[in-house]
């Protein structure tokens, strides 16, 4: 089946976040159409658990048509909006649960291509999602690993090693150098 | 401490705080001072907005249905639907008991079947007709890489009329079991709202339908069957998805518009 991505340019999204601020349902529908299965993705890589993942899904969509109206172009893309809306639910939801489960180390494979990213894939998502993949994909395996459990995982130090099973320390410093390495790749904001 | 005169401590207790990995007493420090100064601000505003596009970078996956429903019941948008399609003109025979959809009437088979059987033998026989005279010419000579020749000689073993709400055909699709491929003829007007696509399915005799592609939006062309078999479905029907396809991969996610009966050739 043919991807068609142009749905998902921020102006599409933009556009579509505008009517749902005007209670527009219609265009609710259009967003879910063409931006939860990426949403989906984010919340099932956070919450490991299929259920949790659509409570959490479900949740974020009540909060788009609630909050569209406090999105502001230019502040920042509106999937990047979007997806802070479901990751911020994710980790609440995580805490509430207060979880130690982690079924993790196969999502870690794909959550950053490690391989040729796909360029279909990539299309879908913002510039600056894509100037992160690709400095991302300069970090050295476990740095990538250990950032991206941080941030997305929101998981500490020790919850990271354990994960992972190295020592503290080596997480520490991979985290560090990952993020030094990030922004020398990545540059100032722009 | 005067934080500012190590800038690089600055950066790193930022970068630090937007991953998540300070925590505690150095994390509620650090928010204090970027409340009251403006270069930390700046500095964690910039990790963050450095680290945000993350949470796009991970694959998509599919919710299921479900979740669409609870989101539409929560926002109450179930009534408000039903409320504005009442209102719309006209309503067709208003003593007969017009058994509304179901709100998932598109995961409804009987809904589907009950449809097909619009079309009656009579109409099949015309079709066989139809399909003869009207399969030479086939897909426009630029909606196929390939040439007649190339192609062989089409093998037309079933064919299906699929009809609008109205009962006015639509769409023609012949399907050539033998090159695993179905050709699709626009009998009538088919009206696509913008970025939007036809997606092609086949009813089985039970269990839920099986996307059998993307059309083209001209409603002219063909469709790749792949490995489906066209003994295995009772019917067909056209459903408008967003591009690339209903997100459910067990059935549409949006209007069914056309469906029509399968039927064998010979």
């Amino acid at each position: 089946m043919t991807a068609n991505t142009h749905e998902l340019t921020p102006e599409t999204l933009t556009e579509l976040l505008e009517r749902i601020a005007r209670e527009d349902s219609a265009a609710l529908r259009e967003l879910y159409d063409v931006a939860a299965p990426k949403l989906f993705g984010l919340a099932l890589r956070i919450l490991s658990k299929h259920e949790w993942a659509e409570e959490v899904l479900q949740d974020s969509f009540v909060n788009i048509w609630r909050f569209a109206g406090d999105y502001r172009r230019g502040l920042s893309a509106p999937m990047t909006w979007m997806s802070a809306i479901v990751r911020n639910r994710a980790l609440d939801h995580l805490r509430r649960v207060n979880t130690q489960e982690t079924e993790w180390s196969d999502a870690l494979d794909d959550l950053v291509a490690t391989g040729d990213p796909d360029p279909e894939a990539l299309s879908a998502v913002s510039l600056q999602a894509r100037l992160l993949d690709g400095c991302m994909q300069q970090l050295e395996p476990a740095q990538r690993q250990a950032v991206a459990l941080a941030y997305l995982r929101d998981q500490s130090h020790s919850e990271i090693a354990e994960t992972l099973t190295v020592p503290l320390g080596t997480v520490k410093s991979w985290i560090r150098r990952g993020l030094a390495k990030l922004k020398s790749c990545l540059g100032g904001v722009q | 401490m005067n934080l500012h005169r190590y800038p690089q401590l600055v950066d790193m207790l930022a970068a630090e705080y937007a991953v998540g990995t300070l925590r505690g007493g150095a994390r509620r420090r650090l928010q204090f001072y970027a409340e009251h100064d403006v270069v930390i601000r700046r500095s964690l505003e910039e990790w963050q907005q450095r680290l945000e596009p993350m949470a796009e970078l991970v694959p998509a996956r599919m919710p299921s249905a479900a979740v669409w429903e609870a989101i539409e019941q929560r926002l109450g948008f179930v009534s408000a639907r039903s409320a504005a399609a009442g209102q719309q003109p006209p309503p067709p025979v208003p003593s007969a008991p017009v058994a509304r959809p179901a709100r998932n009437w598109f995961d409804n088979l009987a809904f589907w079947r009950g449809w097909a059987i619009g079309v009656t033998a009579l109409a099949a026989i015309a079709l066989v007709v139809a399909v003869r005279s009207l399969l030479p010419f086939g897909a426009g000579p630029s909606e196929s890489s390939q040439t007649v020749a190339e192609q062989g000689e089409a093998v037309v073993s079933h064919v299906a009329v699929l009809n609008n709400k109205d009962a006015q055909p639509v769409l023609l699709v012949a399907w050539d079991e033998a090159h695993s491929s179905m050709t699709l003829h626009r009998l009538g007007n088919v009206q696509l709202p913008p970025d939007r696509a036809m997606q092609l399915w086949g009813i089985p005799a039970s269990g839920h339908p099986v996307s059998l592609g993307i059309m083209p939006n001209s409603g002219n062309g063909k469709v790749t069957a792949g490995q489906q078999r066209p003994e295995n479905y009772a019917a067909l029907a056209v459903s408008i998805e967003p591009p690339g396809g209903s997100p459910n991969p067990d059935g549409p996610s949006g209007p069914v518009v056309f469906s029509g009966k399968l039927l064998p050739v010979s």
